[in-house]
């Protein structure tokens, strides 16, 4: 600065600013606008503070405790209250979305065969010596058993029922009775078992969460069929398919087709866990269909009340159903051929007793509030007693179809010459197989058939239906049809046959 | 609390307003534009008021905000606008020539860059040394004594030329 000329510059930008005229603003306004400034920092710093309170203990929230919470607890756990649903139908929920991605092979489900299903079902599960001791496990145990290893303190407690594996069962207590072994304080801390959210199986929750079940029916079927996880793929909800079946809203089959991996073979291992056997195409029995078919020997696996498992070999296929005692019928299905693009499919090397024990599983349950299918109805009874009401003396009736429905149909004649068509069959009233006046009806109307005011439907079908006429009768379980082409057949049989108690158990 | 930066605040405001104001009109050239800077770095400085006058540093803070407040307001979009030299539009008459259009020293700082011209402003009108111009600016003492010998040279020949040849730039 010592330079004439910068000084000269240094004092023409000094004249240039003493010529700029100032604004008169008071100092007040600057002090106000200062004041907002800090009240607007120090809300937006209060704001951005309780969010990020609020973010973290929402986080710590949801992470905190079990990571497994939402998981479906682990196979090896014997979830209690699986067992404990026979004849009351599950729990609650409301079943997913519609639409099946069937892959099982398409047939009537209504024609079926000759194997002997009269075997009454029954519901005595809790008989058995085993189910207390699933009890007595009880829900908030199984799922934090696997989480924090084998609490070793309360393990004691539930022995006395439980008789087969200790590694199921231990941490149950620690939850459920801390009172009664006091010295055996379980070692892990407390706070990180998060008591009985996630020990309630998927089947259980009363929310219907169809992939975390399938997830599970997954879990199950590895456990006795792929212990090693060298095959059975876990289930993804991109990769593997979720076949459901649903009917206002109420879910009554759900099942999935799982990757059973080889090596570069690939197949598959559909499980299907419905309401019934008319939610399922089972055709063992079905006239219509060339299964080889026969009942399992395996009958130390299957649930206690359950019907004998069955076992179906057809077009390469091992199948194999079990009918719980809660009426739900579990069909697994070993399919070689599933993935076409495969070379050499290994297939599903599993046993048919491994296939029994896996369906006959408890835990293979429809989830939520399942429908309650009645007691099947034995189909050889049935078509006995539906030859001895109908067909009468100078009558024959030649039987050209039948299936485990049960359903018969044959060809009635009188004195040797032909009728026409009869045919006699139930429908599940559960599964809406109530009587509904068809557009191929001529008329329908009801009529009164004894005097206890037990009414019956008739309608009269259309000649290009078929003609001739239809009763039906709809009980609290069945409704229970009769059917046949010449009118002149007597429906005074057919009132007889449809109201018959027998056709009306109750589970 | 609240008393004692007001106080302080209103002391300081009162003192030195004029000061920042014109420091700001010689940055931006525009009254309005300078008083609104002014405002934010005076609104700023009452926040940071504890801090700044514990360090005794107020007219640094300032002047660091002011210097800031305008970089920004030349980054903002409605800044990059530019007028149409589209003589077809209708417009005002010309209302003259302004006192400080008139005079060379004013034209010749609005022909510098911004950060020459903040050098300049902070060197000559403030009187700072290099290195707090460097401090200021966030730059290196090179830096600032390349700016302000550049700077410099287009004022002496701004001024040189308008000593000469006045009023033929206009």
């Amino acid at each position: 600065m010592t330079d004439p000329a910068d000084r000269f510059l240094e004092e023409k930008l000094h004249a240039l600013a003493r010529g700029v005229s100032v604004p008169l603003v008071p100092t007040e306004d600057d002090v106000r606008r200062g004041r907002r400034r800090l009240f607007r920092m120090r809300v937006a710093m209060a704001g951005a503070t309780t969010a990020a309170l609020a973010v973290v203990l929402g986080v710590t929230s949801l992470t905190a405790g079990d990571p497994k919470a939402t998981e479906p607890p682990p196979v090896t756990q014997p979830p209690s209250t699986v067992t404990s649903t026979p004849n009351s139908s599950p729990s609650a929920g409301s079943p997913a979305d519609s639409g099946s991605g069937d892959q099982q092979p398409d047939g009537a489900g209504e024609n079926q065969p000759v194997l002997d299903m009269s075997g009454d079902p029954g519901s005595q599960q809790t008989d058995d010596g085993e189910a207390p001791a699933k009890n007595a496990t009880n829900v908030t145990a199984t799922g934090t058993t696997t989480d924090e290893g084998t609490s070793n303190g309360p393990r004691d407690e539930p022995t006395g029922t439980h008789d087969s594996d200790p590694s199921q069962e231990p941490s149950s207590t620690v939850t459920t009775t801390p009172t009664d072994t006091p010295t055996s304080t379980p070692t892990e801390t407390p706070t990180s078992t998060p008591t009985a959210t996630p020990t309630v199986p998927p089947t259980q929750t009363p929310k219907v969460r169809v992939h975390q079940v399938l997830r599970y029916y997954n879990d199950v079927l590895a456990e006795h069929l792929d212990p090693d996880r060298l095959h059975l793929q876990p289930y993804s909800r991109k990769l593997d398919s979720k076949e459901t079946t649903t009917l206002d809203g109420r879910l009554y089959a759900l099942g999935s087709t799982y990757r059973w991996e080889n090596g570069r073979s690939r197949s598959g291992l559909q499980v299907t866990v419905a309401s019934g056997w008319d939610q399922v195409d089972w055709l063992c029995g079905s006239s219509l269909a060339d299964w080889d078919c026969h009942l399992s020997t395996s009958k130390t696996l299957t649930p206690v009340g359950a019907a004998p498992a069955e076992v179906a070999t057809h077009d390469g296929v091992r199948q194999v159903a079990v009918e719980h005692a809660s009426g739900q019928v579990v069909v697994i299905t070993a399919d070689p051929t599933y993935d076409p693009r495969s070379r050499s499919a290994a297939g599903v090397s599993s046993t048919e007793a491994d296939l029994v024990a896996a369906a006959s599983d408890d835990r293979l349950i429809l989830p939520g509030v399942a429908p309650v299918a009645p007691p099947t109805i034995g189909v050889d009874a049935f078509a006995a007693a539906g030859r001895a009401a109908l067909v009468k003396a100078g009558e024959a009736f030649e039987q050209t179809g039948i299936s485990r429905t049960p359903w018969v149909r044959g060809e009635w004649s009188v004195g040797g010459v032909a009728r026409g068509t009869v045919a006699w069959t139930v429908e599940p009233i559960y599964s809406q197989g109530g009587f509904t006046c068809l557009t191929t009806f001529r008329s329908c109307s009801e009529v009164t058939v004894d005097d206890r005011g037990t009414t019956v439907q008739l309608a009269f079908l259309k000649s290009r239906a078929g003609g001739g006429w239809l009763v039906q009768y709809d009980g609290g379980a069945y409704g229970v049809r009769i059917y046949s082409s010449d009118r002149r057949f007597p429906k005074k049989r057919a009132y007889a046959f449809v109201t018959q108690p027998a056709w009306q158990p109750s589970r | 609390m609240g008393g004692t930066r007001d106080d302080g605040f209103t002391a300081y405001v009162a003192g030195r307003r004029s000061h920042l104001f014109r420091t700001a009109y010689l940055l931006c050239g525009d009254p309005h534009r300078a008083e609104d800077i002014v405002q934010n770095a005076l609104a700023k400085l009452y926040v940071a008021w504890p801090r700044a006058s514990r360090a005794d540093s107020v007219d640094a803070y300032v002047r660091r905000v002011i210097i800031n407040s305008h970089l920004d307001e030349t980054r903002r979009p409605w800044r990059r606008e530019s007028p149409t030299e589209d003589d077809r539009l209708d417009r005002a008459a010309p209302a003259g020539v302004a006192p400080e259009d008139a005079d060379a020293m004013w034209a010749a700082l609005k022909d510098l860059g911004p950060k020459q011209r903040r050098v300049v402003v902070l060197r000559h009108y403030w009187g700072l040394s290099v290195e707090e111009t460097a401090a200021d600016l966030g730059v290196s003492p090179g830096t600032v004594k390349s700016q302000t010998s550049a700077a410099l040279e287009r004022l002496r020949a701004a001024l040189l030329t308008d000593t000469s040849h006045r009023g033929a730039r206009r």
